[in-house]
């Protein structure tokens, strides 16, 4: 068995490096300017911000999250139907949080004794209903024709129409965030979350509540993904349920494995770059969502522990003093 | 919950106690009317053939299995039907058998998350010193409750699954410590370790019962269990066999017909002597202090 | 209700039923065996469909319609296993190779999940690529009669599913119990380690569940197409509808995912005419998650207690 190197020695020189070179990534679409790059930003962004969610509740917490667009769609209809009905950005905004706090309740509770694959199961019939029920609770949210015409805040005096503005608030809403999960991380809560994810028994015997840890997990991810939910209606400005299919689902946990299950540098590395590589693909037409597919399939035979776990192990190996 | 003023002298005089506990799985009594209780400051051990029911009996205990009938009392409390995290938070740890590390986390997470509940009520989050400077209190008292085990220098931040055999064993023990519990109980923590190894673990097991913890420990070496525990319980398909010191229980008879298969009589067991078998404990000192 | 449509809900419903049996037991086969949900099975049930469409134009107008039809599912079913083949050799048994060589569970299993998904996503963006995008219509050469009993109206392809699912079930009884491979396939299931003791041919055992899994799906899907026409987006639906029989019988168990299946099929047909066809697929959904929280090893599943 080769001997493999602790991923957590020294963890914020690596975290720092990584954090570093993020936010010098993000400044690359103002020296370029085109609109193209700041889109490409905004959705880099916004999968990071979910990415996130979802490497919490399952990369950390064990609890296989089949339907994090389900989450995204709650969270983007919230918004735009009360900012639609004349609510402010602000309301809304907690309005979404609240929702997302919700429903991370109503599916964290029950499922107290559904674990493992089961569990998957469940998101994927819970992500199918929400579509549906989009789909066709016409008065509410639009049904097949979905929401248009989604009002854009102003901020400061100024309503945001420049796809740089949008980028701009997508680095406000996205980087907090991810902040906030490193220090949750490296946090006593955040531990114990990884420990009840890491062997559920074992740390029932040393006192941490898994259940309780397990709704947190939930709910973080919902929240999380509501606030993208925001991002997408306040930038797209129409909304319709196609766009929170399972197969987005299945992407976004595609991003998460091959950015490491328990790397979240690896996450922070590769979401962008996967981003990217998606955008560059559609070049490729028609074939774009099958080289895709085949790329993440190699990824995945080649690297167990994501191209991202590779890369953050190399650079702890190499660069790390012990 | 009414209670006979007899029992609950009995109650209170145990730290730990089983009454009339049975498990049955479908149709399969894995235990029958088992009375254990452990004293404050004891070492019991509980031995028994391979399928006695020992680890279910921890299992019962310690809340994983609920007993089909009887009940546990832990220091007074009845903890029959409460969740196991709950037993860990009212003093009891449990290591076990082959289940036991945290797959993703290094030696001293892995201790520190038994630390978590008394740190969680103080900070939950992370401050800014502690991102900047991860060593603080918390892990300093981890580092500590490794070196009363011993043997960790170095290796803090390695993960546990690197780890040595032997090492991951005494990981648990550590990492039980660190939850500060009253009562500990140990599930064959000498399972794969040679003799040398064993001797050690055996000192540091009687060291933390010198400290204050009550143990219970399940073990198959009936030469490393009688050479330290105060107490022997035998378990044999389900049911207590034998209860007592050491000394008469090697010898007991239907004990050495439990392990053997076969009856045998007292006439045909040799007269024995417990510390004469850990030849080790007589070269190196006493386990005893 | 009347008691005619009543009786057309049900029929109907038992023919759906029927197809969602044949996709549960494949899932349950591969569970059983691997541990493993294949995420791919869907898809590939609505690419046998497509199989079908080609298969048609390939068969010479005039031949006799229940030669063609064997014919075409002939054909699904060849390619079928094919797929199954290629598929497990070039994915599932190097990700169970690589899994195996880290310890963590947790990464075996997601690694899995995605390695199957990435496949069903494969497989339904091919078929949009070769018969690209839209639903098409595809009509066997046999089931396009009604049939008429006192009030009540059904298509005959009703019929000729419960009826290949019937034989098909037969047949998979015989298969299992009585042939080497069919044992051997149960003796993997129950225990890979000691089938291997035993001088079972593991891999080769676990190569023939998948091909059956995806034989069976290839039926189902040639059964299908002409009501639900080949559309790529089928696939997850399936998928998730077949998965749901699965549960609800037990997944552990194959005559249980059989009647789950059966059971699906009539609930959601019955759900459809209360709450209105937009609904139909949520039904499954509901009856998923119910069945997974209070229930979740299904309705025939034996108990079986977890030793730690």
């Amino acid at each position: 068995m080769l001997k493999k190197t602790p991923m957590q020695f020294q963890i914020n020189k690596v975290f720092s490096l990584t954090l570093s070179l993020v936010i010098l990534a993000l400044l690359i679409p103002f020296f370029i300017g085109s609109r193209y790059v700041f889109h490409v930003g905004i959705m880099a962004l916004m999968n990071l911000l979910l990415v996130t969610g979802l490497f919490i509740m399952t990369g950390l917490t064990g609890q296989m999250n089949l339907a994090q667009a389900a989450f995204w769609a709650l969270g983007a209809y919230g918004y735009s139907i009360m900012v639609k009905s004349g609510h402010s950005f602000l309301t809304a905004f907690f309005v979404v949080i609240a929702l997302g706090i919700v429903t991370g309740l109503v599916l964290g509770i029950p499922t107290m004794k559904v674990s493992g694959i089961y569990f998957s199961m469940v998101t994927i019939g819970f992500g199918e209903i929400v579509r549906i029920v989009l789909l066709n609770w016409q008065n509410l949210t639009g049904g097949g024709l979905g929401i248009r015409e989604i009002p854009k805040p102003a901020f400061f005096g100024h309503v945001l129409n420049a796809t740089s503005d949008f980028y701009i608030m997508a680095i406000v809403f996205v980087i907090p965030c991810v902040l906030f999960a490193l220090f949750f991380f490296k946090s006593n809560l955040g531990l114990a979350l990884k420990a009840s994810g890491s062997n559920k028994i074992v740390s029932e015997a040393v006192g941490v509540n898994t259940f309780q840890m397990r709704v947190i997990a939930i709910v973080l991810n919902s929240v999380l993904a509501g606030l993208a939910g925001v991002l997408y209606a306040v930038y797209y400005g129409m909304l319709h349920p196609d766009a929170f299919t399972s197969a987005v689902s299945f992407s976004l946990v595609q991003m998460l494995v091959v950015g490491g299950l328990h790397s979240f540098v690896g996450i922070l590395l590769m979401t962008p770059v996967l981003s990217l590589a998606f955008e560059y693909l559609r070049a490729f037409g028609e074939y774009q969502v099958i080289i895709y597919a085949v790329v993440v399939l190699l990824c995945v035979i080649f690297c167990p522990i994501g191209v991202g776990g590779r890369v953050e192990k190399f650079v702890r190996d190499r660069y790390v003093r012990r | 919950m009414t209670v006979m003023s007899e029992d609950k002298k009995k109650i209170d005089e145990y730290v730990l106690l089983t009454q009339n506990v049975t498990m049955s799985f479908g149709g399969l009594n894995a235990l029958e009317d088992v009375s254990i209780g452990l004293k404050e400051g004891e070492l019991l051990a509980v031995v028994g053939p391979n399928g006695a029911g020992k680890t279910t009996f921890f299992n019962v205990v310690s809340g994983i299995y609920k007993a089909s009938s009887g009940n546990v009392w832990l220091k007074g409390k009845d903890i029959t039907k409460t969740a196991p995290f709950r037993i860990a938070r009212m003093g009891m740890v449990r290591t076990f058998q082959n289940l036991g590390i945290f797959d993703n986390l290094t030696v001293i997470e892995s201790v520190c998350v038994a630390m978590h509940r008394k740190c969680l009520k103080k900070q939950p989050f992370m401050t800014m010193r502690e991102f900047l400077n991860p060593w603080g209190k918390n892990k300093e008292k981890a580092i500590d409750i490794l070196d009363f085990i011993g043997g960790f220098k170095g290796i803090e931040n390695e993960l546990c699954i690197n780890l040595p055999y032997g090492f991951q064993k005494y990981l648990e023990i550590a990492r039980s410590m660190a939850a500060e519990p009253e009562v500990l109980l140990l599930d064959e923590p000498a399972a794969g370790l040679n003799q040398g190894e064993k001797v050690e673990i055996s000192k540091i097991i009687r060291k933390i019962v010198s400290s204050g913890v009550s143990v219970m420990l399940i073990e198959h070496d009936i030469k490393m269990v009688s050479s330290i525990s105060d107490r022997i319980v035998v378990l044999d398909y389900g049911k207590q066999i034998a209860d007592g010191i050491p000394k008469d229980v090697i010898c007991d008879p239907k004990v050495v017909s439990a392990y053997i298969g076969k009856p045998v009589s007292k006439a045909e067991i040799k007269p024995c002597n417990p510390e004469g078998f850990f030849e080790h404990t007589q070269k190196t000192g006493s386990v005893y202090e | 209700m009347s008691f005619a449509i009543f009786m057309q809900y049900l029929i109907g419903g038992l023919a759906m039923g029927a197809i969602y049996s044949l996709i549960a037991v494949g899932y349950s086969m591969i569970w059983k065996s691997m541990g493993l949900l294949n995420f791919a099975q869907g898809p590939a049930v609505m690419f046998s469909g497509f199989l079908g469409i080609t298969a048609v134009t390939l068969i010479p107008k005039g031949t006799n319609p229940i030669l063609a039809t064997i014919l075409i599912v002939l054909f699904a079913c060849v390619v079928s296993a094919l797929i199954a083949i290629i598929s497990h050799k070039l994915v599932h048994e190097p990700t169970l190779k690589t899994a195996l060589k880290m310890r963590n569970i947790n990464y075996e299993k997601m690694n899995i999940l995605v390695a199957t998904l990435a496949v069903g996503i494969i497989l339904e963006n091919t078929a949009k690529l070769i018969w690209t995008g839209e639903p098409r219509y595809f009509a066997l050469p046999i089931g396009r009669s009604a049939i008429i009993m006192g009030d009540v109206v059904f298509s005959s392809l009703n019929m000729w599913i419960l009826g290949v699912a019937a034989i098909i079930v037969i047949f998979l009884q015989v298969f299992l119990f009585k042939t080497k491979i069919g044992k051997a396939m149960r003796a993997v299931a129950q225990d890979k380690e000691a089938a291997a003791l035993m001088g079972v041919n593991v891999k080769k055992s676990l190569q023939a569940t998948f091909v059956m899994a995806y034989v069976l799906g290839a039926v189902a899907g040639i059964l299908v197409s002409p009501i639900i026409f080949a559309f790529f987006a089928h696939g997850p639906i399936l998928g998730i509808k077949g998965f749901s029989a699965a549960v609800l019988g037990g997944i552990y168990s194959i005559p249980g995912s059989i009647i789950g299946g059966l059971i699906l099929g009539v609930l959601e047909s019955l759900g459809a005419s209360i709450l209105g066809s937009g609904y139909r697929n949520a039904v499954a959904f509901v009856v998923l998650i119910a069945v997974l929280l209070i229930r979740p090893t299904g309705l025939f599943a034996k108990k079986v207690s977890e030793k730690l």
